[in-house]
This record gives structure tokens, C-alpha cells and sequence, in this order.
């Protein structure tokens, strides 16, 4: 690579990352200040303590393994709300970047990156607080460029490992979409190299395979230990499939970036169809941007992946195809399959790039930087915290009382009202988790179970955590107490003003918005979580393996660098020959 | 003609902010909002 490339490329990657930052600044605006945000399944503490919850040593699904470490180790270094607001930064920005990376040219990067975290996709996944899904979205750009490269033996394998293990801390649903686009960016990239070593390519496809296999193992261990199987079942699959969001149908909902199965976490414009217009005419123009420049490996790498990941949604929306998943093991993670659609948005962002560079390269500079814009003007709502919907909170005192009491005196403790969700009046009403399960290191035992209105009335769909199904089952007994007791819960948690827990506990902590109860007599021993020996070991291992192919493969390829002859010196009619990755020499010319 | 194309695609990025933050500015009326412990309202 020439030192102009270089310097290109370098430039190119700065402009991308000044645009997907300030991008990021603007959608999240005043959510950024100080304060929880508590948005249905983003959850948020002020202080979360190490837990053996954050590696799935509990009986409780693995939704949060390892997305949960991610804010415990940055609150390490900073307040929890903090950390969360660094977190959400963060991905956006990466994310941006990624994307600006599969195009050239700087005002290709700026486009591509601007359209990637302006998506439709991003406000639906931000409003309904899924920012774990978000890890593996920031990362899916970086995981395409990788595997062409590798691919096209520009890289070593340790790119491409790097990028799915930190996309796949997103834990389950992130994993799915990088298992998606990882082999398809492959393979489009081998398909423009005929000449390429086969053996080379079977290593490569092994090595993605074992990477995909054991960055998956942090959260799949624990729930097969914990013989979760992961179904979902009907009732779920038919709740959480993709819906019209806009005028179109369902097709074309998800074509224009969104399709989400709830109607309140939809984008405003989307209702109309103005909104609609706009979000097909992004989705147009970055297919034209896509057929320019359909030569860049990257690019139509960005498309193959792109148009894999809009087929998975459409596939898993036929009936059939979504009944069958509902009862296949691990089917669970295909459901909600609009998120698939944030794999589709690869290509729509890489072809908004191409389009802008185009229009650039002809002399068009105006109408570049209107293309540019395009993302913006069709999705306007999602600036400035999701047009008010990203609020930070003060999570009361009281929440802190009860934890630090928790954590003082040990024992398992159990959420009232026991419910998945509420609206707190101090969150404005707004459906969110409980912060209280990650303010302690001690088990805290809420429900799972998923409360739903669909179009037939309010519908109750039944976790897997097999502990918090004894905590109803007792909770419904006529001597509670005395049935908590026996499962070993020693206190009873209430984070909700209107709720009475069962009679006979005993206050002792909390105050205003959260209150503690001591269960009295004597308490049963509480189940132990998955093997704790088994998780970790597993954990280990995938640490291990995938740290030891990336390693090896760059020193692999670093060998293989040294000594290859790039290029003739006719002045002196020698050859030029690398020493190492920048060192270079040279050889005489032989006499004859 | 390009100063045209320039014009026509602006007016139109104009139109779609416009009817965007219209559309942000009305107020929002969540489906679920009465039900206390509901996750979220699926669309039809």
C-alpha cells in the first residue's frame, strides 16, 4: 500500500468519525446528561456491583451475558449513568465508523457513516432499549470489511476474531446478526479472487466457524446448563413478528429500515406516507450508489451481507418458516425478526456512501451533500434523544438503601410486584425494567414473564428462568411467607408505591420508591445456578481458542510478509523486498 | 439542468424534514400507556 493510499485512507477514516460521532451527539442529545435512562429493556444503575448474574452463573435466561459486563467494567472507572451514556456513544460512533470504512473517499465515508446511525432501525431499537442488540449493529460494518480482507489476504484472520468478539458481547441477538454476516462477507469476498488458495480458504471458514461457535458460549452455556432451551413457543413468535409500521405493509416496512413489532417505539413520520416515501427513496438511492461503485470488494461485500440479512426478515415473517422456529431449540433468538433488518442496513448505508462519492467524483459537490442528508431529512425524530423519548432519571435514594442492605447481609431476595416491567412516576410513566436487580451482587429473583397487548387483548407470555416460576407459584400459595421461606428467599423487595407484599414481613430498609422485608423463620437452602465450574471453563476456552487463531494467524502472516518481493528499483535493477510489516530492502541485480 | 436536479432534491429533503418534525411535534399517545405493567402494544 503506497503512502498516499495510506494517507487517504487515513483521512477518510477521521472524516468518518468526526460525522458518526456528532451523529451520535445528536441522536442521543439530552439523553447524554446526568441521570439513568431507564427505556423498556435498558436497564441502568448508578452503582452496579460484580454479580455472578453478569457471567450467567444464575438461573436466570443469559439475556444480559456479557452485555452486562460492558457497563460494569466502564463503571469501574465512572458512575454508572455515566457509563451508560459512554456505552451509547460509543456504539453509535464505532458503528458509524464501520460503515464509513467500506467506502471510499471522504465524502463517501461521511455519507456512509451518517446513514448508518441515522436509521430508522437505530430509533425503533433505541426507543424499545435494546442497546445490546446495538453492540453487534456497531459492529457488523467492521466485521464485513475483515472478512473480505481476510478473504481477499489483505489481513490476517485477527481483524475479523477482534470484530465478532467485541460485536458479540452484545450477547445473544448481536451474535445472530454477525453469524449472519460474517460467512456472507467472506464468501462475496473469495468469489473476487478465483486464485486463491483452497487450503488457505477451508482454514479461514474453520476459524470463522470456531470463532462464531465460541464467542457464543458465554450466554449458550448457561442456558443449556440450565436446560433453557430457548423456544420461544407460538404465543411469542407470533407477538414479537414483524408489523407494517408504515403505510406500506409489512414488506415494505422493513424494506425502508423498520418493521418493529411495537406500535410505540415506532418513529412518528413512518404513520404517513410522506415518511414512507422518504425512507424508500434512502433505500433507492442507495441501491443506485450500491450499482456505481459495485466494483469496490467492500462494498458488494456490504450488499451480499445487506441483502442476506432483509431475506432472513422477510423468510422468518412466512407463517410457516415462524412456526417452526417457535418450537426449535434456540428458535427464540430468530423471533422479533425486524432485527434483522439492521443487517440490511449495511448495504443502505454503503450505498448512501457510494452515491455521495459518485456524485462527488462528478463534480456534483451540492447534490453529494444533499444525498448525504437524505438519512436525516427522512428520519428527522430521531435527533435529540429520539425526539424527547431518551430522558435521564434520578433513580430514587431508596433503590440505593435496600441495595446496600442487600448486600451487607447476603440471601436471596424476591421483586415486587412481581412483574417484568413497570412505569414508574418518577421515569414519567415510561415501561422499563427495575434497576434494582443490578445495584446489588446478590440474586435478585423478577419476573420474566412478558406482558403483550396484541390486537386479541393483553397477552402473558411465560419466561424460562425455572426459579422465577417457584417465586409465583409460592407468591400464589395461601402461607407465601412461609413458602418463600422454603425456597430459600430471605427478602422481599418493593419498588412500587401501591403494592402490599404478603403479610407477615418485617420492614427493615428503604424509604420512598423502594422498600425491604425481612421473610421471618427459618429459610431453605436456594438452589444453586448453572455449574459455575462449567460456565467459567467454557469461558476460558473460547477465550483462549479465539485469542490463540488471531494471534497465530498474524504471526503467520507476518512470516509470510517477510521476504516477498513487492516491487523492481529500474534505476538500480534491483529488487524490493520486505523485512517486516514496514521495513523493506533491497536485493542486486544478479549478474549473468 | 443540474442546478435544477439540485433544486428539486432539495425541495424534497425540505418537505420530508418538514413533515418529520411535524409529525415528532404532535403529541405522542402511547397504546399501552394504562397498563402498568405492559411491555409494549403490538401493531396490526
Amino acid at each position: 500500500m503506497s503512502s498516499a493510499t495510506r494517507a487517504r485512507g487515513s483521512r477518510r477514516d477521521w472524516v468518518a468519525a468526526a460525522v458518526a460521532f456528532l451523529a451520535a451527539l445528536l441522536v442521543l442529545g439530552p439523553g447524554l446528561g446526568r441521570g439513568c435512562l431507564l427505556v423498556r429493556d435498558m436497564a441502568c444503575a448508578p452503582q452496579m456491583p460484580w454479580s455472578p448474574r453478569l457471567l450467567g452463573l444464575t438461573s436466570e435466561l443469559p439475556r444480559a451475558v456479557p452485555s452486562d459486563l460492558l457497563p460494569w467494567a466502564l463503571g469501574l472507572a465512572l458512575p454508572g449513568d455515566l457509563a451508560q451514556k459512554a456505552l451509547l456513544l460509543a456504539i453509535l460512533a464505532l458503528g458509524g465508523v464501520g460503515a464509513g470504512r467500506l467506502v471510499s473517499g471522504t465524502w463517501g465515508a461521511g455519507a456512509a457513516a451518517l446513514a448508518y446511525v441515522w436509521a430508522p432501525a437505530v430509533f425503533e431499537r433505541l426507543a424499545i432499549g435494546q442497546w445490546a442488540l446495538l453492540v453487534g449493529y456497531a459492529a457488523l460494518p467492521w466485521v464485513v470489511r475483515a472478512a473480505v480482507r481476510l478473504a481477499r489476504r489483505e489481513t490476517s484472520f485477527a481483524p475479523l476474531a477482534g470484530s465478532l468478539v467485541a460485536g458479540s458481547l452484545g450477547g445473544a441477538p448481536a451474535w445472530v446478526l454477525l453469524a449472519l454476516a460474517a460467512p456472507a462477507a467472506y464468501l462475496a469476498g473469495l468469489r473476487l479472487r478465483p486464485e486463491g488458495r483452497g487450503g488457505g480458504r477451508a482454514l479461514d471458514a474453520a476459524a470463522i466457524a470456531a470463532t462464531l461457535a465460541a464467542v457464543a458460549l458465554p450466554w449458550a452455556l448457561p442456558s443449556v446448563l440450565g436446560g433453557q432451551s430457548g423456544a420461544g413457543g407460538e404465543q411469542a413468535a407470533e407477538a414479537f413478528r414483524a408489523r407494517a409500521d408504515t403505510p406500506g405493509g409489512v414488506v415494505l416496512s422493513m424494506v425502508s429500515g423498520g418493521g418493529i413489532w411495537n406500535v410505540d417505539v415506532v418513529p412518528p413520520e413512518r404513520a404517513g406516507v410522506i415518511g414512507l416515501l422518504a425512507a424508500l427513496l434512502v433505500v433507492a438511492v442507495a441501491l443506485a450508489g450500491i450499482w456505481l461503485r459495485w466494483s469496490e470488494p467492500s462494498v458488494r461485500a456490504a450488499a451480499v451481507v445487506g441483502a442476506l440479512g432483509l431475506s432472513a426478515a422477510l423468510l422468518t415473517q412466512i407463517p410457516a418458516m415462524a412456526g417452526v422456529l417457535a418450537h426449535l431449540p434456540g428458535g427464540g433468538l430468530l423471533r422479533d425478526n425486524s432485527r434483522f433488518v439492521l443487517v440490511w442496513w449495511v448495504a443502505v448505508a454503503a450505498g448512501i456512501g457510494c452515491a455521495a462519492e459518485w456524485l462527488v467524483r462528478a463534480r456534483w459537490q451540492l447534490l453529494a451533500a444533499l444525498v448525504a442528508a437524505l438519512p436525516v431529512a427522512a428520519l428527522p425524530s430521531l435527533a435529540w434523544g429520539l425526539h424527547g423519548r431518551l430522558v435521564p432519571v434520578e433513580v430514587p435514594d431508596a433503590f440505593g438503601v435496600v441495595a446496600r442492605q442487600l448486600d451487607r447481609s447476603g440471601g436471596e431476595a424476591v421483586l415486587l410486584p412481581f412483574e417484568t416491567y413497570r412505569r414508574y412516576g418518577w421515569n414519567g410513566d415510561r415501561a422499563s425494567l427495575s434497576p434494582l436487580p443490578r445495584m446489588t451482587g446478590r440474586r435478585v429473583v423478577a419476573a420474566d414473564d412478558l406482558v403483550v397487548t396484541t390486537g386479541g387483548g393483553r397477552v402473558r407470555l411465560a419466561g424460562e428462568d425455572p426459579r422465577a416460576a417457584d417465586v409465583r407459584a409460592a407468591l400464589a400459595a395461601a402461607d407465601p411467607v412461609r413458602a418463600l421461606a422454603g425456597l430459600g428467599v430471605r427478602w422481599v423487595a418493593v419498588d412500587w408505591p401501591g403494592v402490599e407484599p404478603p403479610a407477615g414481613l418485617r420492614l427493615v430498609a428503604g424509604g420512598p420508591g423502594a422498600l425491604l422485608y425481612e421473610v421471618p423463620g427459618p429459610i431453605g437452602g436456594a438452589p444453586a445456578g448453572p455449574r459455575a465450574a462449567a460456565v467459567l471453563g467454557g469461558d476460558l476456552a473460547a477465550y483462549l481458542l479465539v485469542t490463540g487463531m488471531a494471534v497465530g494467524s498474524a504471526r503467520a502472516r507476518r512470516r509470510a510478509e517477510k521476504g516477498r518481493v513487492v516491487g523492481m528499483d529500474s534505476s538500480a535493477g534491483s529488487a524490493i523486498f520486505t523485512r517486516g510489516k514496514r521495513e523493506r530492502g533491497t536485493l542486486p541485480r544478479p549478474r549473468l | 439542468m443540474r442546478l435544477l436536479i439540485t433544486a428539486a432534491v432539495a425541495a424534497l429533503l425540505g418537505l420530508f424534514s418538514s413533515y418529520g418534525v411535524y409529525q415528532a411535534a404532535q403529541p405522542k399517545v402511547e397504546q399501552s400507556s394504562n397498563e402498568l405493567f405492559d411491555y409494549g402494544t403490538t401493531g396490526q
